[in-house]
């Protein structure tokens, strides 16, 4: 199936061949990632099945950031916005109303690429992912390592606050000039409540009883992402030397993807990480990748790396003229 | 941790559990989860419901595992008739891994080895799904236990089911407040869906194993990672929910090197060699926790499922190959109050 590129490469493996090398496999991916949008528009979590707001909205950001003309980009948007719920969340699926995660990284792609055209989606999405929060409970502090009272963002509504999700959350409200917000100082609380000793986090637990937990280089990734314009600190220090280390053995595209926009955001990508990303999108594996493994390294090699070059001043302009009082 | 002893069946039978001990406060605590309200804890009355279960004994992951199955298969009376064409979803445990740690997931050599004794019986399909709980990322799972090389090499297709298409279906068990369940296509399709859990102990339930491994078939885009929806609705509500919804056709317990102490993640690893087989899974789960020498009747779902999907007291189940008592082992349990009548059998 990569036997074209894999070929390429091969005669590309020269430090000096680095730029013709990404220009190379990026628009192999690129291809392929056009190739596999779902028949009835947007993006599927697997080649040409049926379109998820999270590998859309990713995808739409893949393409963006590589400067592809391609028409999916505003057919997807558009598509985004009629998933729309009533209530301005953007669910997994429209029989799953409660599974509302895909909101804040649908924010993220209408903002990032077209904020004036869905100005009056962005406002009802923001309104709604700051009436939504984790459920808090009182625990016993040997049992779990994080304080369960803090607030941040759920992954299906009613349930507790996990990394992942408001992550994904404090991005949006990064993006939308924000973080002097209230849920976005909370978000900060509980990523620094949940961080792992030794470096890094994972879905969202430190410790167990006695045991503390292993990180996540996805997770990881995904939260230095969220953490970018925060002064660097020793948790931030931690969790870059954890990715310097656990990345080159990792070669599946999520993860590595995930931990290298990771890196970029705190200027700590080494020069290995081009390779790292090769090599796993050459590999051998049981399934093709997937549209969202494909956006996801599309994003982590682009020229720009959006989640850091996206000004608050835009999203602040934007959000003057919403007219909205997130604040 | 906690060690014990051997139970009699005489001690388990005696032992009358009240419905808060059997939840204890484990169930209200995990991750927010609560005691889900109208749990139907009144199994003492079996109805006649009787299981084969065979126990078998193998040394390592380097013997021929799937000759053991197939001999599992004639034990247990599963000929080529009855699995000729049939499409066969096997479901691993592979909830997270990490490098080194081996016991923590079900080994390749055994899933590997049940899709070679299935092809053996004439089955039109044999799939590996796996819809893990703490990492999304299913490749890199498959990366770090080694199951994606092994399955590359059995050309064995898999299917990550946090991401696969889903359906919504009812709930045929109702012990929750879930609802109706989102179940993905793929353990839909299929005829026989086969659980492939590690034998483990687990900090919540006391122990994990087959049916607890469904909460693996749940789709993370829909329940979260960790599927934290099942916690709210109640663990032990929520394993018997989605058994009697999925209804298994088999298990098949990698037993040959479990995880004792603080599973199902972080506990040690635990020499036990041998697998378990049986199609009733409440009956199987049952045997592995007299395995582990921890009390049946003192972990809520077995509780919860006996007399309603399966039996789960000792006089109910015919026990095939290997006898508990030649094999029994004391598995170490956190020592929380929540666990205490999972070992209550233990002096």
């Amino acid at each position: 199936m990569y036997s074209d590129l894999k070929a390429a490469l091969k005669h590309a493996q020269t430090p000096d061949d680095t730029p013709a090398m990404r220009t190379l496999w990026n628009q192999t991916v690129l291809d392929r990632l056009v190739r596999n949008a779902s028949p009835g528009g947007g993006f599927g979590y697997r080649p040409l099945s049926c379109a998820a707001p999270e590998p859309t909205a990713l995808a739409c950001l893949a393409l963006h950031a590589n400067d592809d003309p391609s028409p999916l980009i505003s057919e997807s948007l558009k598509r985004l916005a009629r998933e729309q719920q009533k209530n301005g969340s953007i669910p997994v699926d429209a029989a799953t109303p409660s599974a509302t995660w895909p909101t804040s990284i649908t924010i993220l792609a209408w903002c990032m690429i077209h904020p004036e055209r869905y100005q009056r989606n962005i406002t009802a999405a923001m309104d709604y992912l700051l009436t939504i929060e984790g459920k808090t409970f009182r625990s016993d502090p040997h049992i779990y390592g994080h304080d369960t009272t803090l607030v941040g963002w759920p992954w299906i509504e009613q349930t507790h606050t996990w990394l992942e999700p408001t992550s994904y959350a404090l991005l949006a409200l990064r993006t939308m000039a924000m973080m002097d917000h209230p849920r976005a100082r909370n978000a900060l609380r509980v990523i620094y409540d949940r961080a792992i000793p030794s470096g890094g986090w994972n879905y969202g637990n430190s410790r167990m009883f006695q045991n503390p937990l292993r990180a996540f280089p996805s997770t990881t990734g995904i939260v230095l992402t969220a953490l970018t314009g925060q002064k660097k600190d020793t948790t931030i220090e931690r969790a870059v030397a954890f990715l310097l280390k656990e990345l080159p053995l990792v070669r599946s595209p999520f993860s590595l993807a995930w931990g290298v926009i990771g890196l970029r955001c705190w200027d700590a990508l080494p020069d290995d990480a081009l390779r790292w990303m090769q090599t796993a999108i050459t590999r051998d594996r049981l399934a093709p990748p997937s549209p969202l493994e494909d956006a996801l390294m599309l994003l982590a090699s682009a020229p720009v790396n959006l989640f850091a070059a996206h000004s608050q001043q835009r999203g602040s302009a934007l959000f003057s003229q919403t007219g909205a009082s997130h604040a | 941790m906690r060690n014990g002893h051997s139970a009699t069946s005489d001690q388990v039978t005696r032992w009358n559990p009240s419905r808060r001990e059997l939840l204890g406060a484990g169930a209200a605590l995990a991750i927010g989860g609560g005691l889900a309200g109208g749990m139907r804890f009144v199994s003492q009355n079996e109805r006649g419901l009787r299981a084969s279960v065979c126990i078998t004994k193998v040394r390592d992951y380097h013997v021929d595992i799937a000759q053991r199955i197939l001999d599992g298969f004639g034990v247990l009376g599963i000929g080529r008739d009855t699995l000729r064409n049939k499409s066969i979803v096997l479901k691993p445990n592979l909830v997270e891994t990490a490098r080194g740690q081996a016991h923590i997931n079900t080994n390749h050599a055994v899933v590997v080895a049940a899709a070679e004794a299935f092809r053996q019986m004439d089955v039109k399909s044999v799939v590996v799904a796996e819809g893990q709980g703490h990492r999304r990322d299913s490749q890199i799972v498959l990366d770090e236990s080694g199951m994606g090389q092994a399955l590359r090499e059995a050309r064995l297709p898999f299917v990550d089911l946090n991401h696969d298409s889903f359906t919504k279906i009812n709930n045929r068990g109702e012990w929750s407040r879930l609802g109706p369940l989102f179940l993905p296509d793929t353990i839909l399709a299929a005829d026989w869906v086969v659980s492939m859990p590690k034998l483990k102990t687990h900090h919540w339930t006391g122990m994990t194993c087959s049916m607890k491994n469904f909460f693996g078939v749940m789709p993370g885009i829909v329940y979260g990672w960790p599927k934290n929806v099942l916690h709210y609705a109640g663990i032990a509500e929520s394993i018997l929910d989605i058994n009697a919804t999925v209804k298994p056709a088999l298990s098949i317990v990698d037993g040959i090197v479990g995880m004792e102490g603080d599973g199902p993640i972080m506990g040690t690893p635990k020499q036990t060699g041998l697998i378990v087989m049986g199609r009733n899974l409440p009956a199987v789960d049952a045997t592995c926790a007299r395995l582990m020498d921890l009390n049946p009747l003192g972990i809520g779902y077995l509780n919860g499922a006996s007399g309603k999907l399966g039996p789960v007291r000792e006089a109910n189940i015919s026990q095939r190959g290997e006898t508990i008592q030649s094999l029994s082992s004391s598995f170490s349990i956190l020592d929380e109050p929540h666990l205490r009548s999972v070992v209550s059998n233990r002096s």
